[in-house]
């Protein structure tokens, strides 16, 4: 009789899934992973905000933790050349210094305080190169064109409150040396909140409230060349809105908030020009193969092309407003996300167009490689059609464009497509649409205008780049999944798991104590 | 000569004892919250003894826990950082845990004996996780497992009902003590200290 029995607890000690014990439920404070993950050549880089880790996941060698000495990131940005992440992130410290003062139960227990210190550190192949301390405000980064040097500074718009450590200098910004990780903190005026470099990286343009700054890189010494002040009223605040330099980068091209016109800086003469243009733009784009310039406007049906001699306006009259543009080499693609279903070729060198209609609005427009081809995604609007244009106008879609035959090709999509990508076949060219809440990669033929689809694990979320013309598809799961696309073979490595790192989380240790400091 | 004296009180002192038994082990281990949010790690055993010198017994046992809980976690929804809605997971353990050691009984009595006993322990903990419980096969169902060695010091009581003439006597226990067992350690996914009040409790026969 007693044998039975035993074989029988036996057999439920050691059950499989189907099984598993339910006596009560736990809810975590934080997500387990962030979605927003950064796919470098390497391997791609993944957020845990539970635990505080940073995961680095491979299609073949699978996930490891990144030691970053106890730091928890909180963003991640990817350096230009895709071989290394920037972390920004804080660690916990306790105000008390007793010895015995171990874990943040410990500090709370004595009578201290928790305090966090933010840094940032640089990661390369899974190992932090450098860090530094840095304020708590930075949040935003710009790289130079070679990715040898980023600019850390804080970009207001990203909507977030600004988090300030005791007196923070809301006029600095840092320029980190990429190699090195060497930091040095330059003043440059109040909010500085964009940053370009020039085409050889010899000079940076700060846009910071109320003025326009260029430094000097080359010394090492970031000396400030020049100073543009945009209102010479100081009761008058100018913020610009956009920046761009002209391909010889001779000049700064800065638009404001609310006004009409464009500010000319010619970084050699150190003068400023103001060009009148046809109201406030909502996109510009410099063209470097035409040499010129593009402006749109969300309320005005019109385009105004800048040419960089003279800087004269040309002003091409279009049937509806504009607010984007994707540049094309001579040419640009003007298209809407405010509701319009226009679209334009626009020939720069001629001011003259190819007008394109969508049949849904555009969401989001993504350029092939070879610039030959472009998919937008629409949705849905408010129909006034009956039948099939009002089944169409109720659905999400992705659109084909020919931007050599000047037509397009509508697509109706079952959910909301979330993000579509080109592959680098260039003889093939394919495109891959990712469908929320649906476990189907739709892979397009572009040239036969077929499609087939690749099975996901679980449904997607997101969709990024992954070495050299892979991709990785991020998937919507607890403990964390990524999908590894060939598309040469169509073959997909799913890597999950990962998000279990520091499930089981004990007291929370401080990990960098006071003599480590 | 000592050899005999042994063997002759072995013979005397000859009593096997068999018995199920309750048994916990504190789990006050902020980690171990993620599996249950009680403060102690409960399940079902078996123990045995043989009494080899009068008052002494040798004592070992065996006890199976299965403990688990449906795991939320916000999810960040989109590379935007939207929130979308929690969603449920499942997290498991499922143990084992061996002793041996010694019991002695302070006082022989047909009714209540008290005693002291102290067991060496080796835990063996299978820790499960499964995202998608609707799904048999979930790529996300992660197993891991973890052994740990550890100790109890306990005092209890072996309960009688005075039936000392029978040569198979039912017989129960209670004892309460500290046990301590080395962390479970599953890697990157954390750590289980199991430590703390032992309680455990039993019926059975002595023979």
């Amino acid at each position: 009789m007693r044998t039975p029995s035993l074989t029988l607890l036996l057999a439920l000690g050691a059950c499989g899934f189907e099984n598993l014990p339910d006596q009560g439920y736990h809810a975590a404070d934080l997500p387990l992973w962030d979605p927003a993950v950064v796919s470098l050549n390497d391997a791609v880089y993944v957020m845990l905000p539970h635990s505080g880790e940073l995961a680095r996941v491979h299609p073949t060698e699978g996930w490891t933790l990144v030691d970053l000495n106890g730091l928890t990131p909180s963003r991640l940005v990817a350096t230009p050349d895709r071989e290394g992440v920037i972390v920004f992130g804080s660690y916990p410290t306790c105000t008390e210094t007793d010895p015995k003062i171990e874990t943040i139960q410990d500090c709370e227990d004595l009578d201290g305080e928790i305090e966090l210190v933010h840094e940032v550190a640089l990661v390369r192949g899974g190992a932090v190169i450098s860090s530094a301390q840095i304020a708590a405000h930075f949040n935003a980064v710009s790289f130079t064109n070679d990715g040898a040097q980023a600019a850390l500074h804080l970009n207001y718009d990203s909507g977030a409150d600004i988090e300030v450590t005791g007196v923070s200098d809301l006029t600095q910004v840092l320029f980190m040396d990429l190699d090195s990780g060497v930091i040095t903190p330059v003043a440059v005026g109040f909010a500085a909140d964009r940053i370009l470099f020039n085409a050889d990286d010899s000079k940076a343009v700060v846009l910071s409230r109320g003025e326009v700054l260029v430094i000097e890189l080359t010394s090492g010494n970031f000396d400030i060349e020049v100073r543009f002040p945009l209102s010479l009223d100081v009761d008058v605040q100018v913020r610009p809105r956009d920046v761009a330099l002209t391909p010889d980068g001779t000049y700064a091209l800065v638009t404001v908030t609310g006004d009409d016109s464009l500010y000319v800086l010619d970084l050699e003469q150190e003068s400023i020009n103001i060009v009148p243009l046809s109201a406030a733009p909502t996109a510009m784009v410099v063209d470097p193969v035409a040499d010129r310039s593009l402006f749109v406007y969300e309320n005005l049906a019109v385009v105004d092309i800048l040419e960089h001699d003279l800087f004269e306006i040309e002003t091409v009259p279009l049937d509806e407003p504009m607010n984007q543009i994707q540049s094309l080499a001579g040419e640009a693609l003007l298209y809407s996300t405010a509701g319009r279903k226009d679209a334009y070729v626009l020939e720069l060198g001629a001011a003259d167009y190819d007008e394109l209609r969508l049949e849904n609005p555009a969401s989001e427009l993504v350029l092939s490689p070879d610039e030959t081809l472009a998919l937008a995604i629409t949705r849905p609007e408010v129909s006034g059609s009956s039948g099939l244009d009002a089944w169409y106008d109720a659905n999400w879609g992705v659109e084909i464009i020919d931007l050599v035959d000047r037509e397009n090709l509508p697509l109706v999509a079952e959910s909301e497509p979330l993000a579509v990508a080109f592959t680098a076949e260039a003889s093939t060219p394919t495109a891959l649409v990712l469908l929320a809440n649906s476990t189907d990669l739709m892979q397009l033929d572009l040239a036969r205008r077929t499609a087939s689809a690749v099975e996901l694990e679980a449904p997607a979320l997101g969709l990024d780049r992954f070495g050299d013309a892979g991709f990785v598809i991020v998937n919507n799961a607890q403990f964390g999944l990524l999908s590894f696309l060939d598309p040469a073979t169509g073959e997909i490595t799913a890597v999950g798991g990962f998000a279990t790192a520091g499930i089981l989380q004990g007291e929370q240790p401080l990990p960098r104590l006071v003599e480590e400091e | 000569m000592l050899c005999t004296l042994f063997l002759a009180a072995l013979g005397a002192a000859q009593a096997t004892e068999i018995a199920v038994e309750h048994a916990s082990i504190g789990a006050t281990d902020p980690a171990y919250d993620a599996i249950d949010e009680r403060d102690r790690l409960a399940g079902w055993g078996l123990r045995a003894g043989y009494t080899v010198v009068p008052s002494f017994t040798v004592i070992g046992s065996w006890s199976m826990q299965r403990r688990g809980a449906a795991y939320y976690a916000p999810v960040l929804g989109d590379q935007d950082g939207n929130y979308y809605d929690e969603s449920e997971s499942a997290t498991a353990l499922l143990g084992h845990t061996a002793g041996l050691g010694v019991k002695w009984n302070v006082i022989e009595n047909p009714w209540v004996s008290p005693y002291v006993s102290a067991q060496g322990l080796v835990q063996v903990g299978t820790l499960k996780l499964d995202d998608d419980v609707s799904r048999d096969d979930n790529l996300n169902q992660l197993s891991a497992r973890a052994l740990a060695p550890g100790f109890t010091v306990v005092g209890g009581a072996d309960i009688g009902l005075g039936l000392e003439e029978l040569p198979v006597r039912p017989m129960g226990h209670v004892e309460l003590g500290y046990g301590h067992l080395a962390a479970l350690d599953y890697g990157d996914v954390g750590a289980l200290k199991l430590r703390g009040l032992v309680f455990r409790a039993g019926v059975g026969v002595h023979f």
